[in-house]
């Protein structure tokens, strides 16, 4: 669905954001993309619908390449954001009139709107809050009407600009599951996330740094290959004693990437001996 | 208190069921009556059809109050340059200075003007919620050509909606700042300028940046400014006919008055 | 030298209908050269609380004392550095060594002895003198930081407070960070760090205080925190916990990976060794 050739992007103070890269996301995935600060993931993502437009090479979205500015529109509904900071991102003056937002620029009409909305604000379970002023959220609150909002504009796939970066532990959970829910309703996501253990229910891991796409494979193979520690992540504590635990060999099989496999495995395999 | 200030009171009243254009409209009819007025018999016609919408909707006098009361030094303000200052025939003498009969005339109603004012636009306030008051002057400014000026209704709509979000969460960023810039030891009694300084350079950034991203937001959603739609359906029925017939007339009646005495 | 607070009560908009009780007679005292933890949800009181530690807020009722001196009587916020969360945004100078100038310079500090400490400040932030004289808005966010913080720093405070200082950033300059304020620990000053999230900081710290509605909840050293039964618990500590639940023979009071991994290894190869 997002076919990217040998992109490059420089930013107009000459700095090389993105170095020719070349990248194919299929209908239904879920990538995630990591990588340290400035590593050029928030970039790439701009490119995907047309917030960006490439120095050289292509972005085609659905067949629409996003150098044609009349398809700009098109595209931005195929693909839609949400972005890092929960404060900056309403135009509503209360939830339920952000999430119609979208819909109203696209011209629908008043009751087909407010189905819409009620649809969407169920699914990311805000019902209780409609008529609630976004001030009044809390930063999880916040990015789940965000969520709610592009929902709503039926995008065929979401990216998700580190969106759980600003948030705390509970609220980041929530966030996630959320998203995941959105990717089971069929959506092709695309997670941007510094934080490893966002990408563990993902199909795909996307490693960048200084604007190169470095590693791309499964998240269990690449935890498995011990590399990101090389471009500025860090495995999370649980999976990097996972993998210590199967590096040597004593436990076999699948990489656990929870806490509860984990014990799970360690449980049976003390039990077993 | 200042939490009812202009604040909207959910209910099921008539004023509450009128579309959010006719209480424009009527409000825009009330203000040019409350101007006009000159004499008791207006003022007082005024307050009578005042007390009659109030009593039409289910606002509290609490929050008509609380609208007029927090105003107070400016009304006060108002009433007491007209009192000193007005010529006339004097009737006390305080400081040095003359009050006059003029003066103390012109004083009340001009101060009477203002608190009608905020009294009927607490009227609209408490039974519409803000976000139809926004899409109600929207579709009364549509057809009026504003391209003119560069701007179209929908953008002047969307700014309206957007700032009542906005100057809450500017004003906590601001406090944020204060608080880490007092943290450094700002003085702001000792060191005025540089307390201005230190604040107005962070938070133009922050204002500056919370637009961009606002603006990105708003494009990956479709914003064009052009034609678009509302989640809020406007319908001019039958009794916004009606309630703005007989507000028309009534207002009519009120603003021929003067005429009316001379026969 | 420490500072104390003694059943400090504070409520936002006082004797108003929107009266919020936001701490409840909280108690605590936090020595010189210790490093803290202070723990909480967002919206738990945890940011009243540290803007009590240097007199942005004063207290409704109790003492808050710095030093010996209460802060609602005399100024002590040269004393206790605050580095607020996201401190990039606070920088308005028109070049670093103004922006890094301006917290001694409000409390006093002139001449030489302003230039030393600004020196010294961005030394410790690894910050090379060559971009004394930019524009701190020419920089990456992340020199932007240290920037920030050099800003806190160079006006010598006793203790440093710092709410949420990981957020945002990447596995490596959280590891940065960690280890420039263990620096500053070594070198005497307390650090009081203010976070949602303790897995990161527990093992640097000495003492961590959990705080819920306002109140303190827990007190105690991470061994204590591991070891007491209905907290949160790190992903690492929990397993070891679940483990030696289920009955078998591990320490639980463990946040290391390196010592789970041979904590579960030992249960597991004396045994294989006997089957050989």
């Amino acid at each position: 669905m997002i076919q990217i050739n040998d992109l490059s992007h420089r930013f107009p103070n000459g700095n090389l954001a993105l170095d020719s890269v070349n990248l194919n996301i299929k209908k239904g995935e879920f990538v995630v993309i990591a990588g340290r600060n400035g590593s050029g993931k928030s970039t790439l993502v701009r490119h995907m619908n047309a917030l960006l437009l490439p120095s050289s090479g292509n972005v085609i979205v659905n067949g629409m390449g996003s150098s044609d500015q009349k398809d700009h529109w098109d595209i931005r509904q195929a693909v839609s954001m949400v972005f890092q900071n929960p404060d900056s991102q309403f135009v509503g003056m209360t939830v339920e009139e952000d999430v119609a937002f979208g819909l109203e620029n696209l011209g629908m009409a008043s009751d087909n709107i407010r189905e819409s909305v009620d649809r969407c604000l169920q699914f990311a379970g805000l019902s209780e809050y409609s008529k609630t002023s976004p001030i009044h959220l809390s930063g999880g609150q916040k990015q789940k009407v965000a969520i709610a909002s592009v929902l709503a504009m039926y995008p065929e796939c979401i990216i998700f600009d580190e969106v759980t970066s600003m948030l705390d532990h509970a609220s980041c959970n929530d966030v996630m599951d959320l998203i995941n829910s959105v990717h089971k309703a069929g959506k092709t996501v695309i997670h941007v996330t510094h934080r490893l253990e966002e990408a563990t229910t993902a199909d795909r891991l996307i490693v960048m740094d200084a604007g190169r796409i470095v590693l791309d494979d499964t998240p269990s193979n690449i935890f498995l290959s011990g590399k990101v520690s090389d471009f500025g992540l860090e495995l999370p504590p649980i999976i990097a004693l996972a993998k210590k635990f199967k590096d040597s060999g004593i436990l076999q099989g699948y990489l656990a990437l929870s806490k509860d496999e984990l014990l799970e495995d360690l449980c049976q395999l003390i039990l077993k001996t | 208190m200042t939490g009812m200030f202009f604040s909207y009171i959910p209910g099921n009243s008539l004023l509450h069921r009128l579309d959010p254009r006719s209480k424009i409209i009527g409000i825009m009819l009330a203000s040019i009556l409350i101007f006009r007025a000159m004499s008791v018999y207006e003022m007082l016609a005024i307050g009578v059809v005042f007390s009659i919408l109030f009593l039409l909707s289910s606002t509290t006098v609490k929050a008509v109050y609380s609208s007029v009361y927090p105003m107070r030094i400016i009304l006060i303000f108002i009433f007491t340059i007209h009192l000193f200052f007005t010529e006339g025939s004097s009737i006390l003498s305080v400081f040095g200075m003359n009050i006059s009969y003029e003066g103390l005339l012109k004083g009340s109603t001009v101060t009477l003007r203002f608190i009608y004012l905020l009294m009927f636009a607490s009227l609209l306030t408490s039974s519409t919620p803000s976000s139809l008051i926004t899409v109600g002057i929207e579709r009364l400014l549509r057809p009026f050509p504003l391209k003119v000026l560069g701007i179209s209704s929908f953008d002047l709509a969307a700014m309206m909606s957007m700032s009542l979000y906005f100057v809450p969460l500017l004003h906590g960023s601001f406090n944020d700042l204060k608080d880490a810039q007092l943290s450094r030891g700002l003085d702001m009694k000792r060191h005025p300028f540089k307390a201005m300084y230190s604040l107005t350079v962070p938070m133009i950034r922050v204002a500056f940046r919370m637009a961009d991203d606002l603006a990105m937001s708003m494009e990956s959603r479709c914003y064009q400014g052009v034609h678009r739609t509302s989640i809020f359906d406007l319908r001019f029925g039958r009794m916004d006919f009606l309630c703005i017939s007989i507000f028309g007339l009534l207002s009519a009646i009120i603003f021929f008055m003067p005429v009316l005495q001379d026969f | 030298m420490s500072i104390d607070i003694k059943n400090l009560i504070f409520s936002y908009n006082r004797s108003t209908s929107l009266e919020k009780h936001a701490l409840n007679d909280v108690s605590l005292s936090i020595k010189k050269g210790d490093f803290v933890l202070i723990s909480g949800e967002v919206g738990s009181g945890k940011s009243t609380l540290i803007k009590h530690m240097n007199g942005l807020l004063k207290p409704c009722s109790g003492s808050v004392e710095v030093d010996g001196i209460p802060t609602h009587k005399k100024d002590i916020r040269s004393k206790v550095g605050m580095l607020f969360q996201f401190p990039q945004k606070q920088l308005f100078g028109k070049t670093v060594d103004e922006d890094i100038s301006f917290g001694p310079a409000n409390f006093g500090i002139k001449g030489n002895q302003l230039k030393k400490q600004v020196h010294e400040a961005m030394d410790l932030m690894f910050l090379d003198e060559s971009i004394a004289s930019v524009s701190p808005f020419d920089l990456s966010g992340g020199q932007m930081r240290l920037v920030a913080m050099a800003g806190v720093l160079a006006s010598k405070p006793d203790y440093l407070i710092l709410d949420e200082p990981a957020s945002g950033l990447d596995a490596k300059n959280r590891k940065i960070l960690f280890s420039i304020l263990k620096k500053l620990n070594s070198k005497g000053i307390s650090i009081i760090v203010v976070s949602h999230q303790i897995s990161d900081v527990l093992p640097l710290v000495d003492r961590l205080f959990l705080i819920d509605s306002g109140k303190i909840v827990f007190k105690g050293s991470p061994d204590e925190y591991l070891r007491s039964t209905n907290l949160y618990l790190p992903d690492i500590p929990w397993i070891m916990k679940e483990l030696h639940d289920r009955g078998f023979d591990v320490k639980f009071d463990i946040f290391d990976i390196d010592e789970a991994f041979y904590e579960v290894s030992s249960l597991l190869n004396p045994q294989k060794v006997d089957e050989q």
